[in-house]
């Protein structure tokens, strides 16, 4: 028999969920931060996948955490409202997620909201941090509040009020690497490129230039 | 085998690594003891990482390596600390001690670099002269320094030419500085570097505190605000506070005192290498060296003339602890740390508040320790206002939103869509006075992976320490209101925090042993040679920050080594001629 190779979900690997975990965390993660139109939240963004990459790996420990928490819910909404989270409607699922985040505060030992402070913050980390972690894709969360990324300096001019940061192109941590590689390798990008001019030490190929493997990309 | 050194250092830290350059130019043979990783700069290169530095705190110890506990009590039952243990039950990075490595607590900090008041060297005079003797919180172990601000002002100096400092002084031999602090204590030469250029959201903070004719100036910082000896200027990234700096603009001993000391070739450092033990002669009164094991796991023994902590306040005391050295049960007494009254405001004006670092910004000194203003707070001892600036990434922005905004849904996307380019943030450094009640020691059940006890916290806020975080609290709404801040909130004046890189007091310095466990240099009383350097030797807190006080009180020790290594070589060679 052929193995199928479409994607179970929006294009990437699962590491840990089942595709109806990641299905659930999909739904779950887009009432935490809504997608809009032209604007990614937490499931366009591509949180699922940071959450999933990073429990199969430093967030290990917290894998029977998850995969209880999500069974937990499906319970919670099947015995409030009769159906499986993912089903329930937009409001409905509203109303369970202000319940789970009433119980944050409420009651400190409940599992369900104990849970769901963990889901937060790791939504929070996936959306707004760097996107080589697998989440905020395209960096999306950071032009929606407009935070330029990973900028490695600013001019004295540029830390000044009035200055519109929103004009300065957002740059990844990936980005400084492969600028790093093509300054190393000399092409002509990375020539007209000033990111790196300043001073002793502030020029990482000078500092990295050795250890930086050919083939980085 | 025994190896045989002049001096052993526990820690290449903030004092370490000062104490190491100054040894080792003087020609004495040190061997450098430290946990965590002897850093090069290519280590650094890439630093503009939220979740890597500030989120998983790659630099810092785990809980799984380094654990502390803590309680309320002494009738409560110690648990990990919540964050120590990670908020997620992770053995996750936390921000409770400094970062490991050489450097230490200098990689990461913001830099804020204070030189203490003269009255913060007598703040027991000072409010017992002020208020009166009974308004001394009761059975408060609040004490006078065994040194002064002018015993120390030299070596504070000598950090910010050594280290490298930018600032403006305020007062100059007496005379008042246009442009630095009116409220400075005397200094005998302006800072080398004038200060850092200051943050967009810090403008306003100006002109709301001129306004209410309080007296703001720039905030002195470790950072090079202009190229000196070698390092290049701050180039603005905004990943300070909890990074290492990618251009060495950061005045880091890893890359000040620790290069010099290695240049001398009289310096052995031992990196991811930990002691376990200190080791004394049989009566005790005399070190004789440390028991440690080295990056390959093996157990070594050194021996030494002096042996020098300054591996940070608590793990100084959990090294003399663990080593049975605590004569007159002094050792871990008199835990003092900061609260630090955070205030976020929503200004109507674009802030950045990404742009340059967190102290690239002012302060007021208005408030500050014995100025004080009377109050219906009781509050006996104030603290600087310091408005932050820069070096606010978006995951930490979420983490300070207002409580009152719903934390899902389109209420959280767009508040941090309309909101965080606005952000200004305020901060006061009150502290709890010194008390019985507050120590560490070690926790009879935990241990670490080497099997010796963890330390044990026991420390609660009171009254007096709630009360001056509202107090300082109001001025700071006053501030933010004349700033036109669409919306502003505080912490709780009771916070969930017992435990930050700022605690400081745990091995006092004195001249009564009784009372104390090192003397002003840092000799540990009832046994010769063996020092312990830094925060812990605090006597009392005023609201500055600890480093640069912890760095002039490093050169003010390794001044004494050298003097007594210098005599004891005189010594010899009188001998050698008789």
């Amino acid at each position: 028999m052929a193995f199928s190779t479409a994607p179970v979900t929006s294009g990437y690997t699962l590491l840990f969920f089942t595709p109806a975990e990641a299905s659930l965390m999909d739904a779950l993660l887009a009432r935490i931060i809504p997608d809009e139109p032209g604007s990614p939240g937490a499931k366009g963004a591509g949180v699922t996948e940071y959450i999933d990459h990073a429990l199969a790996g430093n967030l290990q420990d917290l894998q029977p955490v998850y995969r209880d928490g999500l069974r937990a819910l499906s319970a919670y909404s099947q015995a409030r409202f009769g159906s499986l989270f993912r089903f329930l409607d937009g409001r409905l699922q509203e109303a369970v997620v202000e319940e789970l985040d009433r119980l944050v505060t409420a009651d400190e030992q409940a599992f369900l909201g104990q849970f769901f402070r963990i889901v937060r913050e790791h939504t929070v980390q996936g959306y707004f941090g760097d996107p080589a972690y697998g989440g905020n894709r395209d960096a999306a969360s950071w032009a929606l509040i407009g935070f330029p990324g990973a900028q490695q300096r600013y001019s004295n001019e540029q830390l000044m009020p009035g200055f519109n940061a929103s004009e300065v192109p957002i740059v990844t941590v990936n980005d400084l690497y492969r600028r790093i590689h093509e300054k190393r390798h000399g092409t002509a990008a990375a020539e007209n490129d000033d990111q790196f001019e300043e001073g002793a030490g502030g020029d990482p190929v000078a500092v990295l230039g050795s250890t930086v493997p050919a083939d980085r990309p | 085998m025994t190896e045989r050194y002049d001096a052993i250092i526990v820690g290449m830290g903030s004092a370490g690594g000062v104490i190491a350059e100054q040894l080792t130019q003087a020609g004495l043979r040190v061997l450098a003891i430290e946990k965590g990783a002897d850093h090069g700069p290519e280590d650094f290169a890439v630093t503009q990482d939220e979740m890597r530095y500030h989120q998983n705190g790659s630099q810092l110890t785990t809980i799984a390596v380094d654990p502390v506990t803590w309680r309320p009590t002494v009738t409560a039952q110690a648990r990990l600390l919540p964050w120590s243990s990670g908020p997620f039950g992770q053995p996750i990075s936390y921000f409770g001690q400094s970062s490991t490595g050489t450097g230490g607590g200098t990689l990461h900090g913001a830099a804020s670099s204070y030189r203490f008041r003269e009255s913060d060297f007598q703040m027991r005079t000072a409010i017992a002269d002020r208020f009166g003797e009974a308004a001394i919180p009761d059975g408060s172990t609040l004490a006078d320094w065994p040194i002064t601000y002018t015993d120390l002002e030299p070596y504070y100096e000598r950090v910010e030419y050594e280290q490298g400092v930018s600032g403006r002084g305020g007062n100059i031999n007496g005379e008042p500085q246009e442009g630095g602090n009116p409220f400075d204590p005397f200094r005998a030469r302006d800072y080398p570097m004038p200060p850092v250029p200051q943050g967009p959201g810090d403008v306003p903070f100006v002109q709301a505190t001129t306004r209410l004719g309080l007296h703001p100036f720039r905030q002195p910082v470790a950072i090079n605000s202009e190229e000196y000896r070698g390092r290049p200027a701050c180039v603005n990234c905004g990943f300070c506070h909890g990074y290492p700096c990618h251009v060495g603009a950061k005045s880091g001993t890893h890359i000040t005192s620790i290069p010099a000391a290695q240049a001398t070739g009289n310096l052995v450092l031992l990196s991811l290498s930990r002691v376990l033990r200190i080791n004394r002669s049989a009566n005790g009164r005399q070190v004789r060296g440390v028991t440690f094991i080295d990056s390959a796991g093996a157990e070594r023994e050194a021996t030494a003339r002096s042996v020098i902590l300054s591996a940070h306040a608590l793990q100084n005391v959990r090294l003399l602890l663990v080593s049975g050295i605590n004569a007159t049960g002094q050792v871990g007494k008199n835990f003092m740390t900061h609260n630090f009254g955070r205030f976020t405001s929503v200004l109507p004006v674009a802030t950045n508040p990404f742009i340059g670092s967190a102290n690239a910004s002012s302060a007021v000194d208005d408030f500050t320790s014995e100025m004080v203003p009377d109050n219906d707070l009781g509050v006996l001892w104030g603290s600087p206002i310091m408005s932050v600036a820069g070096d606010l990434q978006p995951i930490e922005a979420y983490h300070l939103m207002d409580r009152r905004v719903k934390k899902f849904g389109l209420d959280l996307k767009h508040w941090m869509r309309d909101n965080y380019r606005f952000m200004h943030r305020m901060y006061s450094q009150t502290t709890n006075f010194p008390h019985p009640q507050n120590f560490c020691d070690l926790d009879p059940l935990v241990k670490d992976r080497w099997g010796q006890p963890a330390l044990r916290v026991t420390h609660d806020w009171t009254d007096h320490d709630a009360n001056s975080v509202a107090l300082l609290g109001r001025y700071k709404q006053h501030i933010a209101r004349e700033m036109g801040a669409t919306d502003y909130w505080m912490d709780a004046p009771r916070p969930p925090y017992h435990l930050s890189t700022h605690d400081v007091g745990v091995h006092r310095m004195g001249e009564n042993p009784a009372t104390s466990v090192t003397d002003a240099y840092g000799e540990v009383h009832g046994c010769a040679g063996l020092y312990a350097v830094g925060g812990g030797q605090f006597v009392s807190y005023g609201g500055y920050n600890p480093n640069e006080t912890i760095q002039a009180l490093a050169y003010l020790t390794a001044d004494h080594l050298i003097e007594e290594y210098s005599a004891s070589l005189a010594q010899q060679g009188i001998s050698d001629s008789d």
